[in-house]
């Protein structure tokens, strides 16, 4: 297998069957709580497609993730489609979404990207919000039915696994295709680029719809797992949580994403016991690992362990 | 007809101007510091709820808001002078995003530490004295503390100007902003210029605060409700260019006010749509430069 | 070297943080086995009034429970958490609570959205949920069910008396502007308004209207519509900071005293202790749940006193909750084990003993009987704060009848 190193394909096997038989070692809170991981991972590691892949961060990545959540809830809602179908149609339909958004931000670099993509994400925001009627506006939808035997945290946990590692492995393929090295050759260098004939606009424009999929994947599959939506899934907020996912696991690794959705969801479940002033313990986390900590908690940990290799 | 649209035109300017104030620190902020603050409406709450400490300090008397206009923009500054040294100056040679979700942490942590001190109470400041009571005018009735915050505008707008263009200081801050390294070669102290561009911004942001106290509430999460209008405004305005936020802060304002005229609901979304627009056909805003 | 201060004052700063606060304990119970309950209310935004006054209520309830032999030999505690007046949050917060916590019942919520969400989680989980501030009447009527309770009065009978008063007091006025608030209460706030204005002036009309989102810092666009839109009647059911700073910008534009204003929830002590005699709106009608200052019973004054002396605060919010979790106590006692479906079971129908006299918990709809108090807003004699003057009271026949609620849930 010449696209995953051999180490690499061991520890992904051993955390897989972690994974799979942690539910059985501990209590339905932590198995929600995984779940909750898993999905984060997904969008955060979807997010940095654009941002740690392509260089360009996107300030709108909410307005993707809440589009995928809100077609599937409005699909099973209003029109009566099975689950399974709304699932499929809420990434599709976001990637729909992207294809005039994408174009559009693309044409725009550094900061103006950042603006423009949040532009477009509080606009979908304010359309779901003030459309009370057919949305629910502030209120959200809320009962969403989900089929039967996903009915269990336990059934769940395993579907939002299973769906994880596709979307893992499929992001994992096309950052390693010819077309994922591109990319990366663009973040470093558009001049080159630009000179061996590529269309840079095409290639950035492909990578924004590819993250915007695998954005609104994990949307519905929260829309599924707290069987209701909200105009705040689309909200900046959401956007800079997930970017402080990717951030604190580290943006230059492809397993970063995950790890940091591991650390935060898992520090916010925790702290949040023991005081109601979790804001300032994030933010405090935040700066440290800002500060300190610049590749995140991937690359540190990758730099500890190279430098003791390298012994 | 003509009151409505008059009545509208007033309370557009009057919110414009205080998120004029808002918006013209975090311009400058990122025009010279080349750091996009998200924090920046931090210390506009901070400073209302300074305005609100120093209106009652002895006792709940309107007299004393004066005094808060005063101070409490100060007292902004001097915690956005210690944030800045200690917080920002490690990240000043870093990208982007690292800015943004640094500053972003402060917002959290500024946050909770106006909920530590102050509680989760909200809190109210009175009109001061002699601004109590309205006036007619063209067959509306204008609050004369609207009249004064649509003065502000103009007021710190030709302050600013004359900081910039007029004093030696200005010079130097404009050298900075234009060419950081020339600036340096030549002798300039550039963090200190960054020490004192944050500080003022953060003033600004304060006096806005402290400024939009007697007509709102006080209350936690005040900060978020002007964030996102601030981008818009600078990016509609121009980064970088005080004019340009000047000229933002005007047209957001009133794009809201005449908004709800004609479309109550979705009156919020003008201003997204004035920003996007803004960014596909002139990127660098109305009164900005193409860098 | 300054890297390494600030490395060791951020560990320090986030030690320092993570100290758990302890409780103080009562004798003879079993604390290490304590019955939770899972409390629910925004401690940040525009609203946090509700749970500073609420929350007193309950750990009152509580202190009395628990020196009174506690429930089953166990000790009540109360789990607070923000719902941030958001309904992701809250659900969040709320999942926790029964699955981590493993509360007995959900208690709280002062949105009516977040409210609706809560309810729906609960019924799912089939755990009991007291709605102690939320207004909607839909929350026990056509979303009712089994699960849900609600420890206050609804929207739709304090409108039954704030229509009527304001016609008594305003005369019949036709021409009304509607600036309320864009989610559930609000929605909740101006049809059920409406729909009892109607009934008493049949030529009412609505000839403007705006729905401003909670939080809003200014509301001068909207008022300066107000003014000239020609109407008699604002009704507004905006609340405490957004109430506040609307109320200080209509003073400012010269509005207040001008029209006559109606504000649902305007009568209500979490907002009237901010009026004093140079801030407060004129011309003006408020509701509230309990308007302690003109209730003459041993009982309520004492209830007055002891909130007043243990937590500082004036009580309103709060004797909705303490009335309920006394009720909880009793029926979880006498049922003798933490069943809840019999729990609920003996709830219903049952006589809640309160500072008001006696309130039952409707069998039918889970609504308790709790009456409304409404009044012209002015200065009160003999307290230090301007609330609504002689109130009139509205009682249990203000409510729909079990058969209208029957009707709503077929549906």
């Amino acid at each position: 297998m010449n696209i995953i190193g051999r180490e690499k394909l061991v520890l992904c096997a051993i955390f897989l069957a972690i994974f799979i038989t942690l539910p059985f070692f501990v209590g339905g809170g932590w198995t929600s709580l995984i779940i909750e991981m898993f999905i984060m991972a997904i969008a955060a590691t979807a997010a940095n497609l654009m941002t740690g892949y392509g260089g360009m961060v996107s300030f709108g990545v909410a307005g993707f993730y809440g589009a995928g959540a809100y077609i599937t809830a409005l699909l099973i809602t209003k029109a009566g489609f099975p689950f399974g179908v709304a699932l499929v149609a809420g990434p599709v339909g976001a990637s729909i979404i992207a294809l005039p958004i994408g174009w559009f931000c693309v044409r725009r670099t550094a900061i103006y990207f950042s603006m423009l993509s949040l532009a477009f994400a509080q606009l979908m925001y304010v359309i779901v919000y003030t459309w009370y009627s057919f949305a629910g506006g502030d209120d959200g939808i809320v009962g969403i039915p989900i089929p039967a035997f996903l009915n269990s945290a336990l059934s769940y946990y395993y579907f939002t696994l299973a769906i994880m590692v596709i979307c893992l492995i499929a992001m994992w393929i096309i950052v390693n295709s010819p077309f994922g090295k591109t990319i990366q050759a663009l973040r470093e260098n558009q001049e080159r680029a630009n000179f061996i004939g590529i269309n840079i606009r095409r290639y950035q424009h492909a990578i924004f719809i590819i993250s915007s999929f695998f954005l609104a994947v994990a949307g519905s599959l929260y829309c599924g797992f707290n069987q209701n939506v909200f105009a705040d899934y689309m909200f900046w907020t959401k956007t800079f949580d997930i970017i402080i996912v990717y951030l604190l696991g580290g943006i230059y690794t492809f397993i970063g994403p995950t790890i940091g959705a591991i650390i935060y969801i898992l520090a916010n479940k925790i702290i949040i016991r023991y005081t109601e002033y979790w804001p300032i313990i994030l933010g405090l986390m935040i700066v440290f690992i800002t500060l300190f900590m610049p590749n995140g908690m991937a690359g540190f940990i990758w730099s500890r362990i190279s430098t003791t290799k390298k012994q | 007809m003509f009151e409505l649209v008059f009545g509208q035109i007033i309370s557009g300017l009057s919110v414009g101007m205080v998120f004029f104030l808002i918006a013209v620190g975090l311009s400058m902020v990122f025009g010279t510091l080349r750091v996009l603050n998200v924090a920046h409406a931090s210390f506009y709450m901070l400073g209302a709820y300074l305005c609100y400490t120093i209106t009652h300090f002895l006792g709940p008397s309107s007299g004393m808001f004066w005094i808060a206009l005063i101070l409490a923009p100060i007292g902004v500054a001097i915690f956005g002078g210690i944030l800045e040294l200690l917080v920002l100056r490690p990240i000043y040679k870093r990208e982007l995003l690292y800015q943004l979700i640094l500053t972003f942490g402060l917002i959290l942590i500024i946050g909770d530490i106006v909920k530590l001190t102050w509680g989760v109470q909200f809190y109210q400041v009175n009109i001061p004295w002699p601004l109590l009571g309205t006036v007619s005018f063209l067959g509306t009735r204008l609050s004369y503390y609207h009249i004064f915050m649509i003065a502000m505008g103009p007021i710190i707008l030709i302050l600013i100007w004359g900081l910039l263009h007029k004093t030696r200081l200005g010079r130097v801050i404009r050298a900075v902003t234009y060419n950081r390294d020339m600036s340096s070669a030549l002798g300039v102290n550039v963090s200190l210029v960054y020490t004192i561009v944050f500080m003022f911004a953060s003033w600004l942001a304060g006096l806005g605060g402290t400024l939009m106290a007697p007509m709102a509430s006080v209350f936690l999460g005040m900060d978020t409700t002007v964030t996102i209008e601030c981008f818009i405004i600078i990016v509609i305005g121009g980064f970088g260019s005080t004019g340009g936020a000047f000229l933002g802060a005007i047209v957001f304002g009133l794009a809201n006010s005449l908004g709800i005229l004609v479309l109550p609901k979705q009156a919020i979304a003008f201003g997204f749509i004035a920003m996007a627009a803004v960014l596909v056909v002139r990127p660098w805003g109305l009164l900005g430069k193409p860098e | 070297m300054k890297r390494y201060f600030v490395r060791i004052g951020l560990i320090v700063m986030m030690f320092f943080l993570l100290t758990p606060m302890a409780e103080s304990q009562q004798k003879g119970l079993d604390w290490d086995n304590p019955i939770k309950i899972g409390y629910l209310n925004p401690f940040t935004g525009p609203a946090t009034l509700t749970t500073s006054l609420d929350l007193p209520g309950v750990r009152l309830a509580i202190e009395e429970v628990n020196a009174a032999g506690g429930v089953l030999g166990r000790p009540l505690v109360v789990v607070p958490r923000d719902d941030k007046l958001n309904p992701e949050h809250a659900l969040r917060e709320a999942k926790d609570l029964v699955v981590n916590e493993k509360v007995f019942w959900l208690h709280g919520v002062t949105s009516s959205g977040v409210a609706r969400a809560v309810s729906q989680y609960a019924k799912d989980q089939k755990k009991i949920y007291a709605i102690s501030v939320a207004k909607s009447e839909k929350l026990t009527g056509e979303w009712g069910h089994r699960y849900v309770f609600r420890s206050t009065n609804n929207v739709e009978m304090e409108n039954v008396g704030i229509a009527k008063a304001t016609k008594e007091i305003f005369g019949p006025l036709k021409k009304i502007y509607n600036l309320s608030p864009d989610y559930e209460g609000g929605h909740a706030g101006w049809r059920t308004f409406f729909d009892s204005y109607k009934k008493l002036v049949p030529d009412a009309m609505l000839v403007g209207e705006a729905w401003p989102k909670l939080g809003t810092q200014d509301y001068t666009p909207n008022l300066t519509a107000v003014m000239n839109s020609g109407a008699e009647l604002m009704f507004t059911s905006f609340y405490q900071a957004d109430a506040l700073t609307m109320i200080k910008q209509s003073i400012a534009l010269g509005l207040d005293g001008k029209i006559a204003m109606t504000g649902v929830w305007w009568g209500m002590y979490a907002m009237c202790q901010k009026f004093n005699k140079d801030f407060y709106p004129k011309k003006t009608i408020g509701g509230s749940t309990y308007a302690f200052w003109a209730i003459d019973t041993a009982e309520s004054k004492r209830f007055v006193e002891n909130i007043k002396s243990k937590f500082g605060v004036y009580p309103e919010y709060g004797v909705n909750s303490y009335a309920f979790v006394k009720a909880m106590a009793k029926a979880i006692n006498k049922v003798g084990t933490l069943d809840t479906e019999k729990v609920i079971t003996a709830l219903e129908g049952a006589i809640m003993e309160s500072p008001v006299g006696p309130v039952e918990i409707r069998a039918c709809d889970h609504q308790a009987m709790w009456p409304s108090y409404v009044g012209l807003i002015g200065e009160v004699p003999g307290w230090d704060f301007y609330a609504s003057k002689k109130p009139i009271v509205i009682g249990r026949e203000a409510y729909p009848t079990c058969e209208e609620i029957a009707k709503l849930r077929k549906k």
